[in-house]
């Protein structure tokens, strides 16, 4: 498991990428998708993934539709225009703070060489 | 799909819900629905119906069903700060070309003070635009809730009937705070009945309600933030000690205003 403030900054991210993918996705789905997609290593707590897509909504960033599943009802989130801009340039952020986050892990060796 | 709960099923994990205080209706379906994929995977591995229920439940962890509630109606509050800053940016632009062709003109500090009339309006109208559900207390300090949301006895007349608010208990002339900003939609006085009370509607969902006050310091039709004193805590009306009776409606209908009221 990472630490709470490590997920904190990601968990927008995520979701938002999630929805690039797939479309549409209900909440239970997203937690499912993302503990087996990371092998179990990472899991959304639903105390978190709940308020971050009612957040999102609020925002204009998703849109929810809701329908009906069996005897009961389910809010599918998809991503609005504003929703896709956001997730593309927030993976572009993300991916480049990974590469960052690299060359300070793993520093090249000092010196030109010349 | 393998296995689907039946509609009994489906009332007790309701049920379960409420016992955990879930009240805030955006979450409400959605949260069934994750419990009984949960309960629905889980049964399907061969767990009893009940034992798959609390399972489902304690993975909130303690009291998470609260707290995701709590948490989900702050940050849904939060002022959007994209807005705030665009606004701000636009005004601070037109606000300084106008400062500045201003500076050359004999009537520099009337006309700023025109420019500063005009950023406080549109704060003004960017904080109408947002639409508050109730989000803080309406008293400051901690609550002594002396009677909760639900069916009772009532104090005087001994009827049983439903208690459509909550009962906090305060000394005469406590502050009494909007718990969001909205227009003042009725200021009325009941001698037999709510005392002085108001009603503040907060946008086309959320009204609120407060009642018994010995003073009322706001008018029909005025506009509020949130915070706003809007009267002082009494003993008016039908009522037997000074308390606050405060109500939250949703779309008319009197609901239970603990889960607006932040810790």
């Amino acid at each position: 498991m990472f630490s709470k403030e490590l997920l904190k900054g990601t968990l927008k991210t995520i979701v938002l990428k999630l929805l690039a993918d797939k479309g549409r996705m209900y909440g239970y789905e997203i937690t499912q998708y993302v503990k087996m997609q990371s092998e179990g290593r990472l899991v959304l707590t639903e105390g978190a993934l709940y308020p971050t897509l009612h957040k999102l909504e609020k925002e204009g960033l998703v849109r929810a539709e809701r329908q009906q599943v069996g005897k009961r009802m389910r809010k599918y989130y998809h991503l609005t225009l504003a929703g896709e801009k956001a997730s593309n340039s927030r993976m572009a952020e993300f991916e480049e703070f990974l590469q960052v986050m690299h060359l300070i892990i793993h520093p090249k060796p000092q010196g030109d060489g010349s | 799909m393998a296995l689907e709960l039946t509609h009994q099923q489906l009332q007790y994990i309701k049920g379960r819900l409420s016992d955990e205080g879930l009240h805030f209706n955006p979450l409400e379906e959605e949260l069934l629905d994750h419990l009984c994929c949960a309960v629905e995977e889980k049964m399907a591995s061969g767990t009893d119906f009940y034992v798959a229920c609390e399972e489902a439940i304690s993975a909130f962890g303690k009291d998470g069903i609260q707290k995701l509630q709590l948490q989900t109606i702050r940050l849904i509050n939060q002022k959007s700060q994209r807005m705030k800053i665009i606004s701000l940016a636009t005004i601070i632009f037109f606000g300084g070309l106008l400062t500045n062709q201003l500076l050359q003109s004999p009537t520099v500090a009337e006309e700023k003070e025109e420019v500063e009339i005009a950023i406080f309006e549109t704060d003004k109208i960017l904080d109408q635009q947002e639409n508050d559900p109730p989000s803080i207390q309406p008293l400051k300090g901690q609550l002594k809730v002396s009677s909760a949301f639900g069916m009772r006895k009532h104090p005087v007349s001994k009827k049983k009937r439903l208690h459509k608010g909550i009962d906090l208990r305060a000394s005469k002339g406590t502050p009494v705070l909007a718990t969001a900003s909205g227009t003042v939609s009725k200021v009325r006085h009941h001698k037999r009945g709510w005392g002085k009370h108001i009603y503040i509607k907060h946008d086309d969902t959320y009204t609120t309600f407060y009642a018994h006050l010995s003073e009322i310091k706001v008018a029909e039709g005025q506009q509020i933030n949130k915070g706003t004193v809007i009267g002082l805590v009494g003993n008016s009306g039908v009522s037997t000690a000074p308390h606050l009776h405060y109500g939250v409606l949703k779309d008319g209908q009197a609901i239970d205003p603990a889960p607006f009221l932040n810790p």
